[in-house]
């Protein structure tokens, strides 16, 4: 009989694990801790430097991920459409050096002055960052809102590979959503990106 | 082991198939697996079926065997680590 009651038990249990989500992370909705890393330019860049933001864009990206290459152009022009609305875009690089040496601080570094990033790009080395978020391929975007709620994750735009086949652009679609109190409509998608190279040790 | 069967999914853009993924495929001798190019579906509709999970990362591995399924969302370090994923199935 006792061992019918610890049997049952450990069902519930296994029951109760199934359905946490295995996906760890931030998700719609979750309230986005403070972070920083350090930036292309040397300084620290926190997410406690944007007093006033109306809301925030995080991406996941790096230099050599093909499918961020594509995005890389997007992105300098989200940046600074994003720059005069008081929206920061916040690039992170949360590749480990290691498994991918084109994703260096340096090479970053070189990266954002050719192609003259008006945006920080910061450097996750830890991997905190992305192991807070969940993020899991490049490029990878977060759209908060001004009290750091998440309200979107996934792709920019329904077309990766060729900007005339755009239909939908969802992190602007999010923005516009949130300036208007809505949420956005998406507010998750999925695309194709590069495996985040995360130290498993 | 049991014998396994290996199918090949590419995801590469249109624009690169030509140059990068036909070239990739002969170099690494490729051939003589299955080879499947998915182009032109909304990743929304077919990553699901694939893995609920999925976001959309690659590389990514979907191993099926007498109707179990794992799905392995990052790169194998080595031939054993991916022989052990189909062993434990």
């Amino acid at each position: 009989m006792k061992n019918l009651i610890y049997l049952i038990i450990a069902i519930a249990f296994v029951n109760l694990f199934a359905t946490i989500p295995p996906s760890g992370g931030y998700q719609v909705g979750d309230v986005v801790t403070d972070f920083s890393a350090k930036d292309v330019s040397g300084k620290m860049v926190s997410t406690k430097d944007f007093e006033g933001a109306k809301g925030f864009v995080i991406v996941f990206t790096c230099n050599t991920c093909p499918v961020a290459q594509k995005y890389e152009d997007r992105i300098i022009q989200l940046a600074e459409k994003l720059n005069d609305k008081d929206w920061p875009l916040i690039a992170i690089n949360s590749n480990d050096k290691g498994m991918s040496p084109g994703d260096s601080f340096d090479k970053m570094q070189s990266r954002s002055k050719s192609k003259k990033y008006s945006f920080p790009y910061v450097y996750d080395e830890s991997q905190a960052i992305v192991n807070a978020f969940g993020a899991t391929k490049t490029p990878h975007f977060y759209v908060l809102d001004a009290n750091k709620k998440v309200k979107y994750i996934g792709a920019l735009d329904d077309s990766a590979d060729d900007v005339s086949g755009i239909k939908t652009r969802y992190v602007e679609n999010a923005i516009d959503a949130i300036e208007k109190n809505q949420d956005p409509n998406p507010s998750f998608t999925r695309a194709v990106g590069c495996g985040i190279k995360k130290r498993t040790t | 082991m049991p014998s396994v069967k290996v199918v090949l999914v590419n995801l590469d853009f249109e624009s690169e198939v030509e140059k990068k993924v036909n070239p990739f495929l002969i170099k690494g001798q490729y051939l003589s697996l299955e080879n499947l190019r998915l182009n032109g579906l909304k990743a929304d509709d077919w990553m699901p079926l694939v893995d609920q999970d999925w976001s959309g990362a690659i590389p990514a591995t979907l191993i099926l065997a007498g109707g179990k399924k794992k799905f392995i969302e990052q790169k194998f370090e080595n031939y054993n680590a991916l022989k052990a994923a189909i062993q434990q199935l």
